[in-house]
This record gives C-alpha cells, structure tokens and sequence, in this order.
C-alpha cells in the first residue's frame, strides 16, 4: 500500500496540482485530480515499430495429479460439475479423462507496464503481465485454474472466451471473484459427444480470457486483463508433427488493441461514455506499433481483436494473402485464402503468413474506417476501407528461404465440421437488439440477471434469430459456451471465414443473422452479449440456461453463484 | 412356487425401502444444501470488511464532469463537482418538470432507492442530483414545486437530493460528461428520447457506472451499493444476499 501510495504521489501529483491550481480549489476529492487530456487524443510521442513485440510467456501449472490445495476451498469455492462430473444433467461431460488433471495459480495484479518506450503506464494484469500468460492446455485433460484477485478496488470474472465450462467458471458476469478473493475456476477441456464418442469437429484451438465483471469490464479490459488460452488435441498435435501447421516460435499469438494515453502516461478511459471506446494507438502484445522479425518461412499467427470497440480489417501491405486455418477456436476443414481479415472485437483470425518470397518489410495493416465507438463507417457489406491502412505492426523480414517451412497450403484437411442439420432444430427464437432512451434492450426487456430468457433443452440444437434493429450501431453478438453456425445474414450464406463455427457473429446496423446453436454440455446459466464493451456494459445482455427439460423461456436460474 | 416368490419379496421390499430411504435423505440432502447457501453467503458477508477503502489505483477515470456553476431548488449558486458532489458518493439523473414521458417514473425510482440507499450509507456519504434538460423553463421555483410534488423530503437520515438547473450553454457539456446524450443528432435533439439513465459513482474512489432506471430495482440498488460503496461490505452485501 505505501509502495502504491508513493508511486501515486510520482505519477500523479504533478497533474492534481496543476489542475487545483486552475480550478482554485484544491483538495476536492479524486475527479479533480485527473489527468484526461487524452480524450482529445494520445499527446505523447510514440515511436512507431521501433519495439520488438513480445510474446507471453507460457503458464505453468503447479502441479499435476495431486492438488496443492483443497480444491474448492476458497471464498467462491468451486464449480459442483468439479465433484459430480457423469450426471444427466451434464449430458456429455461423463467422458474419459484421459490425462491427470492439472493445477494453476493466476492472479490478477496492478502494475506499472512500459507500452510506449520510456513512458510508465499503470496497467492490470494477469500474474502482472500485458497480455496474460499463456495457457497451452490438452484436450481432455481438465485443469483447476485457482484465481486470485489481488487488486484492492475492483471486482473481476474471468470469462474463458471459446470454451466448455461449467457456469460457475464461465464468467458469468456476477460471478465474482471480489478484491483479496480466489476462486477455483474449472475449466475442462472436455469435448461435447454422445455415447462416449467425443465431438472432435468441436474441439477449440484458439481461446483467450478476460475480464468479464458486470458494468466495468470496459475499464478493466482496456486497463490489460486479457490472455490467450490455446487448446490441443490429438488432430491438432498430428497436424504439427507431420509439419503440416508451424509449431513453439513459428506459432504466434497476436493480442491486437488500441489505446489512448493521457500526458502522465496513464490509459484514457471514459467509464461514462457508452457508445464504445476508440483509441488511436495501435498496441500489439503489450507494445505500442511493435516489430517482429521473421524467418523467410510459414508462420501461424493467432489474431485476436482484443479492442474494446474498435472493429478491424487486417491486410498485409505487400499485397499478399492470408492462409486461413480457422475463425474464433476452430479451424475450419480447409485452409482457405483469405485476402483481409475482418475481424469485430472478441474474433479471432488463425492465419498462415507465409514470409519465403516476402519483401524485406511488411505491414499488417487496418484498412477499416471507423468514427467512432458505434461501428465501422458504412453498412456490414459496404464498409468503408482505405488502402493503404493504418500500420499496426511491422514484420521484418530476414535471411534466405528456410526448407523445414511448414507445408500447409490451399485445401489441405484441417478438423473435420459438422453442420447442423435443419432436422436437429427443436426451437426458433428470435432476438432484436434495440436502444431505448440511452440504453440498450433485447426484445424489448433490460438484462436481468435472475431470469433465464432462453432455456433449451440439453442436448439439442436450435435456430436464433438475431436482429439488430437499433439504428446505425454495429453490435458484435458473442455467445457463451459452445460454437454456434451462421446459416444467414440478411438472407445470404456468409462469406467462407464465417460459413463453419463462431462464437461471435458481426451484426452490422440493421443486419439479421440466422443461426444454428447445439446446447450439449453444461447446464446453465450462461450469457450471450453484445461485445463491444461499452455496450455490454451497458448490459446488452441476455441469458441462457441451457436444462434437462424444455425448450422453456423466462424461467429462474438454476444455479447462482456469486 | 410360493417359497420361490417369498424369497424374492422380502429383498424387493427391502430395496424398495432402501430407495425410499436414499430419496428422503437426497431431498433432505438438496434442501439442507440449498439451507447451507444461503449460510454460506452470511457467512461471507460476516468476511466482508467493512473498514473504509483508502488505497487507491494508479490508473484513473478520464471522466470529465465540468466544475459549472448550477442553481438549486433553493436559489443557490453551487458548483456541480467541487460544491455538490466533492469526495462523496453521488447518483446523478436527467429529467424536466415538463416531462410526462419517462421522468416522472425515473424520479418515482430514485425516491424509493434513496430510501432503501439509506440502510447502506450514512447520510453525509452520498448525495442525489437531478439536472434539469430545460433550464430556461425549470427556475428555482419550479424546481422546488416539483421536489415538493412528489414529497421529497429529508427524514430518515436520508441523503441530500438536489434539483438543478445549469446554464444553458453548459448543459451540453454536462450531459457529455454524463454520458446522458446520443451520438444521432436527431435522437440527441429530441428532448422525450432523452437518456433514462441514472449515472451513479464513487468520486472519492474515483469509480463510476450508468444503468437504465426502469431496469429491476433490486439489481440497480445493488449495482449502486457495489460501485457507490465505501468499504468491502457496503458493496457486497447485497450481491451476496440478494434473493433470487
């Protein structure tokens, strides 16, 4: 605490004085002695792609087999999935574990971070790190991931973003771990299947994790509380061992945010401005317009959008395209070309670039246009694009052509898909996003987080409807728990990178999407909601509570566990 | 025959007991669980500090309320944040005497959260503002007319309300830095699509949040508690009672 205090003093005595002396009343309390300047944006000079850009190192369980504590005995104790894994209830979750389970400890820290050379920024992080460290888990081997929150001012919920997990550990946004607290999260990496047959074509493989806590996940969200979480299995593994898909430093995870930053080197963040947050600082794993050297090889990289509200669409400045491997967790059953990426908040794009013929220099590059927090410039299918972009971040690259390069190309077989089929549907419902006097509404009702709105029937599948009637707002839609199939968007079939599986799908203004969801794994409740953070914030949320009995709606939550 | 079926009665009825026995005790077992939640949570309740925060994050708000002169019900001259809101805990709201559209359930709301706010904080800790979107039409006089009307009062060790009217040429950056506006400039104009927000905040702590007034009234107080308190306690404490 007087660590904390001191520093403070450092940082922000200077700005508190300054701004006492213009209002010529000192001591007014916290709001006067704020330094916002960069709400006109960043006043610091940033040096562009002078930083290397790091890689998150790899998390390390605490053990493996045996619990270095007594697994749920904490303030939020643990998931009752943890002690009752074959029930009914959980139709799928009674398959083989197959690797001893494994134990973490994670906390989540504040901590002074250099974004921009020489300028300190307060940030929050997973174990103090900007993004999290890395988790590399293996399908069918669940971990206890035991979650302390060492911040004194804020309650957190961590949200494992692609993953099948009880609700207890999903996130769900008041499922709190309060400040000085833990909570044992149980993530089981298990696959859904029936009749102990696992469902591979579900099996994630790009996940990541944040903050989800109710009404200030945008503040801690932009503040760094965000991670990857990788999932292997056997098909993936194969993939790497035969050199098909790059491996260990050929395989990169790219967290891309923007950020605006006052003159005392701090994040701006407007908590009170909804419409969502626009930086004009491209940070890339951490580092502000970072570099990365590069072989003359094929190389993974796992792009996620991590902005708050910034939507992107990434293109390579030397004009060459993507190899697609998958969107959001999943591959797709081919490697595609894939010439940009557009990606809403919350995507992910798992791409090849291959670097053997490249020019010395090449810059990822967003061409979307975007105003401000509501959306990208312009209706989903004729959005406004500038070439070139704005650089984000720039590969330089080195040497002569490396012949152990990865082969993977055009069509080779990546994990297989399985569509849902229009006779596996049980229920349609349809949900329409509106904004009513400054806030948001979904058919017309407030987020309660006490009412289930949709209650499917485990083990089947159904068609939502999604509507976005609200004006000329963009509402990214991410659903909790399990990949969903867009069938449509505004009556069309949607573009290639979009047509397997999602866990977010881009409404543009007055877009309507179809899509097929399967419910198989854990009972409810779970949340689905709008991914621009200001915006879910502002509760544009919904909840599911996927049951034994049903299709129902508007029923009262199972389970609750704050 | 009959020794046969005998044999085979006496352990289907004993089974058959024996399941009855495990079903009571599995009933018993969910409502004793159900019973141990709801303790469980009293007892964390108990863990709740209820010493005063004081230690500080190192980043901060870029919230931006301007320090304006305002005029209250009563004809004083104060300005919004070093006068009216200052370090304490505040739930500000935007509203016009005229207005028959949300405003007069939004006040009718605030009113009953202010009562039940007043179980958690004590009276100097928080106060209350409504800012009038019509400051030409809403004077002192009418202001005070229309705490009057709805029988605003201050028993009960209830928390300052106050009800202001701005310059005119301020209430755009008020509502700004309120976030109470729309970035559609025909929405923003219309005085009846108007935010029905409340904006509520920690201006010591330096934590803040908005949410739609006609939501669920059990949820809004127990947003407020949690990002308006003071200590561990008074911001939990509802969370972890609130009945479902």
């Amino acid at each position: 605490m007087i660590n904390y205090s001191t520093r403070r003093t450092a940082i922000g005595a200077g700005v508190a004085a300054f701004t006492s002396a213009v209002s010529g009343r000192g001591g007014s309390g916290a709001v006067a002695g704020r330094a916002s300047d960069g709400r006109h944006g960043t006043q610091l000079h940033v040096p562009r792609f002078v930083q290397n850009m790091p890689i998150s190192p790899t998390k390390r369980p605490v053990s493996t087999g045996n619990a270095p504590w007594q697994v749920g005995d904490c303030f939020h104790g643990v998931a009752p999935e943890y002690f009752n894994r074959a029930t009914a209830e959980n139709v799928s979750f009674n398959f083989p574990q197959m690797f001893p389970e494994q134990y973490y400890e994670l906390r989540a820290k504040e901590f002074i971070g250099e974004v921009i050379p020489g300028v300190r920024t307060p940030l929050l992080g997973y174990d103090g790190l900007f993004p999290g460290p890395t988790f590399r888990v293996r399908s069918c081997q669940p971990i206890v991931v035991r979650q302390f929150n060492d911040l004194f001012d804020t309650e957190l919920s961590t949200h494992l973003h692609g993953g099948h997990n009880p609700s207890h550990s999903d996130g769900y946004p008041n499922f709190y771990i309060l400040p000085g607290q833990a909570r044992d999260y149980f993530y089981t990496n298990t696959l859904p299947g029936r009749n102990g047959i696992a469902d591979i074509s579900e099996c994630p493989s790009t996940c990541w994790y944040h903050d989800h806590a109710m009404d200030i996940a945008g503040d801690t969200c932009a503040h760094g509380l965000a991670g990857f979480y990788l999932q292997y299995d056997d098909l993936e593994l194969n993939l790497i061992r035969r050199n098909i898909l790059p491996a260990d430093a050929y395989d990169i995870p790219v967290l891309i945010q923007d950020r605006r930053f006052n003159s005392d080197g701090t994040i701006f963040y407007d908590p009170l401005d909804h419409n969502g947050y626009l930086g004009d600082v491209y940070v890339v794993n951490g580092k502000a317009f970072p570099k990365f050297h590069v072989q003359r090889r094929k190389y993974r990289f796992r792009f996620l959008n991590g902005c708050n509200a910034r939507h992107l669409e990434l293109r390579l400045s030397s004009n060459a395209s993507f190899l697609g491997l998958g969107t959001d967790s999943w591959l797709y059953p081919q490697a595609i070309v894939r010439s940009t990426l557009l990606m809403s908040p919350a995507k992910r794009a798992d791409v090849i670039i291959d670097f053997t013929n490249a020019p010395n220099e090449v810059f990822l590059e967003n061409i979307l246009e975007q105003s401000d927090g509501r959306g990208p410039d312009g209706p989903l299918d004729d959005r406004k694009v500038q070439i070139p972009g704005t650089p984000v971040l720039k590969f330089v690259v080195e040497g002569t052509r490396r012949s152990d390069s990865a082969t993977v190309s055009v069509g080779a077989p990546l994990r297989p898909h399985v569509p849902i089929r229009p006779e596996e549907i049980v229920e349609t419902r349809v949900f329409e996003f509106h904004r009513r006097n400054g806030a948001w509404q979904i058919n017309q009702k407030f987020f309660d987080e006490f009412r289930a709105d949709a209650c499917p029937k485990l083990g089947t599948a159904e068609r939502w409807i999604l509507r976005n009637g609200s004006g000329g707002w963009w509402h990214p839609v991410h659903i909790h728990l399990e990949s969903h199939q867009i069938q449509k968007i505004d009556g069309r079939i949607p573009p290639l990178s979009e047509r397997f599986k999602v866990d977010t799908t881009m409404l543009g203004p007055n877009t309507e999407a179809e899509i097929f969801m399967r419910f198989r794994t854990f009972r409810g409740p779970f949340v689905f909601h709008c991914h621009n953070i200001e915006h879910e914030d502002m509760r544009m949320m919904f909840v599911f509570d996927p049951r034994t009995d049903g299709p129902m709606s508007n029923q009262p939550l199972q389970q609750y566990h704050p | 025959m009959f020794r046969f079926s005998r044999a085979l009665l006496l352990p289907a009825c004993l089974g058959l007991s024996v399941a009855v026995a495990i079903a009571v005790l599995w009933f018993q077992g969910v409502s004793v669980v159900a019973g141990s939640a709801e303790l469980r949570n009293e007892r964390r309740v108990a863990d709740l500090s209820a010493e005063r925060l004081t230690a500080r994050s190192l980043r901060r708000s870029g919230i931006s309320i301007p320090d304006v002169v305002v005029t209250d019900e009563r004809g004083r001259s104060l300005r919004l944040l070093s006068d009216i809101i200052r370090d304490r805990s505040v739930c500000v709201n935007f509203f016009y005497t005229r207005c028959d559209g949300s405003c007069p359930g939004t006040t009718r709301t605030i009113r009953s959260l202010r009562s039940e706010l007043a179980q958690h904080f004590r009276a100097e800790e928080l106060v209350f503002v409504s800012i009038s979107l019509d400051p030409v039409a809403d004077t002192a006089a009418r202001l005070a007319e229309y705490r009057r009307s709805y029988g605003i009062t201050d028993a009960g060790g209830q928390s300052e309300w106050i009800f202001v009217s701005c310059a005119e040429s301020d209430l755009g950056a008020v509502r700004r830095g309120f976030g109470a506006y729309d970035l559609d400039s025909a929405v923003d104009a219309e005085r009846n699509q108007h935010a029905a927000t409340v904006t509520f905040g920690n201006a010591r702590l330096d934590r803040w949040s908005a949410l739609p007034a006609a939501m669920d009234r059990g949820q809004l107080l127990s947003a407020m508690c949690r990002i308006m308190g003071n200590s561990a306690r008074q911001r939990y404490v509802s969370l972890l009672l609130q009945r479902r």
